[in-house]
């Protein structure tokens, strides 16, 4: 947890998708603190598509290192933070 | 769940029940109805179990539900929550709901679940049980587990186009739920792989956002409902080509810009401007890990009698993984419904 507090990460989600869900309630559970950017928000959309080139949900970004999809990367995600399940 | 249990069977239920409950704490603690217990789970250990249930789709958290009101210590193992159903951006007649949407009743089905703090809850794919004795080992990415009986409820998975960019532009415009990524694509061309029900649905869940929606379908005629059909004509926003596949699909590093099309019967060959791909075209039964344990049919299903059971003591399945015919959210629901009960009852008899 110790590594996790040190990581720099973001959730682009919609209130729609089913893993968006499944990633917040994971980051919660763990206790990491996450920035929730909806693309619902104009930037923040613009900041998916623009910055990081991507057009899905949930797009998780770990310091700079991007996800796409929680439960298909959950060991890569668990792994770029430094936690167990 | 106590009133759905006919009169004719209570007898024999609650000689389960206490069977069952007494199994349950000489196995871990002195909790005397786990029922009124929560905060703890009835697992022998962290590593084993009285019972398996593989996929928390809605037959997984369906046999959940009642492997926890028929007190049989019981873990689920998943990858996701919901499944297919989770999926779904509008659900009709599960009953008690005219519509609702998929993100929707799976959260209802979780919240249910999760009133149950006995089941214990752990996130994983399993990727292959066999068996041990007359007891079954999950061998999993999170570790093994060891139990006396497994109801494999693992759902299905999106079959893919298998064409060129398919991967390369996933999550790039590539996206197999129009739920989650129908939103990134307001004032956007998309194209719909598949002519199905769920194609069309998408088709309609895009129509309020998209600019132009292009559906593709390898037969002749979509198989559609004729109710989604006339939905999508509304508008005029959709095409529907029908005798036409995709060969590949094409972007400019970014994302992607457009996809081949070719016609099944002439041969013709054209290309598509279109930002977003959504691939509707089925999916397939996640039955490989227990391969070696079940009889499957030609299209890789589970076969399971009408008591779900498959063709090893103590392996149940239930759901869309089966041979069951109507892959419908509340068949599932019911099939795991009866697998619960099967494996509570087999428990009882194996000892």
């Amino acid at each position: 947890m110790a590594e996790a507090a040190t990581k720099t990460v973001k959730l682009f989600s919609l209130p729609t998708c089913p893993d968006c869900i499944q990633a917040k309630r994971w980051l919660q559970a763990k206790g990491i603190a996450f920035e929730d950017k909806s693309v619902e928000t104009p930037q923040n959309l613009e900041e998916l598509r623009n910055t990081y080139h991507r057009m899905a949900v949930p797009t998780l970004v770990i310091d700079g290192q991007v996800f796409v999809g929680f439960t298909n990367n959950r060991a890569k995600i668990m792994e770029a933070l430094g936690v167990g399940e | 769940m106590r009133g759905e249990v006919g009169p004719g069977k209570q007898g024999h239920l609650s000689h389960t029940l206490t069977r069952l409950a007494a199994q349950a704490t000489g196995a871990r603690s002195t909790c005397l109805d786990r029922m009124i217990c929560p905060g703890e789970h009835g697992c022998v250990s962290d590593r084993a179990c009285q019972v398996a249930v593989v996929g928390a789709g809605p037959a997984g958290m369906t046999a959940g539900v009642y492997l926890a009101r028929a007190a049989v210590p019981t873990v689920v193992i998943t990858q996701d929550i919901g499944g297919q159903a989770a999926w779904g951006p509008e659900i009709e007649n599960y009953l008690g709901f005219r519509f609702i949407s998929g993100v929707e009743l799976v959260n209802k089905f979780y919240e249910h679940l999760s009133q149950f703090p006995q089941i214990r809850q752990e996130f994983g794919r399993v990727q292959r049980v066999r068996q041990e004795g007359n007891d079954f080992v999950l061998e999993s990415d999170a570790g093994e587990w060891h139990t006396q009986a497994v109801i494999w409820a693992a759902g299905r998975s999106p079959r893919k186009l298998g064409v060129p960019g398919e991967t390369e532009y996933l999550g790039r415009g590539v996206s197999y739920c129009s739920t989650c990524d129908g939103p990134l694509f307001a004032g956007k061309r998309v194209v719909i792989a598949g002519g199905g029900n769920a194609g069309f649905a998408s088709a309609v869940h895009l129509k309020d956002v998209a600019q132009a929606i292009t559906v593709l379908e390898v037969r002749d005629e979509v198989a559609a409902d004729a109710a989604y059909q006339r939905r999508l004509a509304e508008g005029g926003k959709a095409q529907v080509l029908t005798g036409t596949r995709i060969t590949a699909i094409h972007g400019n590093g970014g994302g992607v810009a457009g996809v081949s099309i070719e016609n099944v019967h002439t041969g013709e060959k054209r290309e598509l401007d279109t930002q977003g791909v959504f691939v509707e075209i089925g999916s397939l039964p996640n039955s490989e890990p227990v391969v070696d344990l079940v009889e499957l049919n030609a299209v890789r299903e589970i076969m399971i009698n009408c008591r779900t059971e498959t063709r090893t003591p103590g392996l149940f399945a239930a759901g869309d993984v089966t041979d069951v015919p109507s892959k419908q959210i509340i068949v599932a629901a019911g099939e795991g419904a009866k697998a619960a009960l099967a494996a509570a009852d087999y428990l009882v008899r194996k000892d």
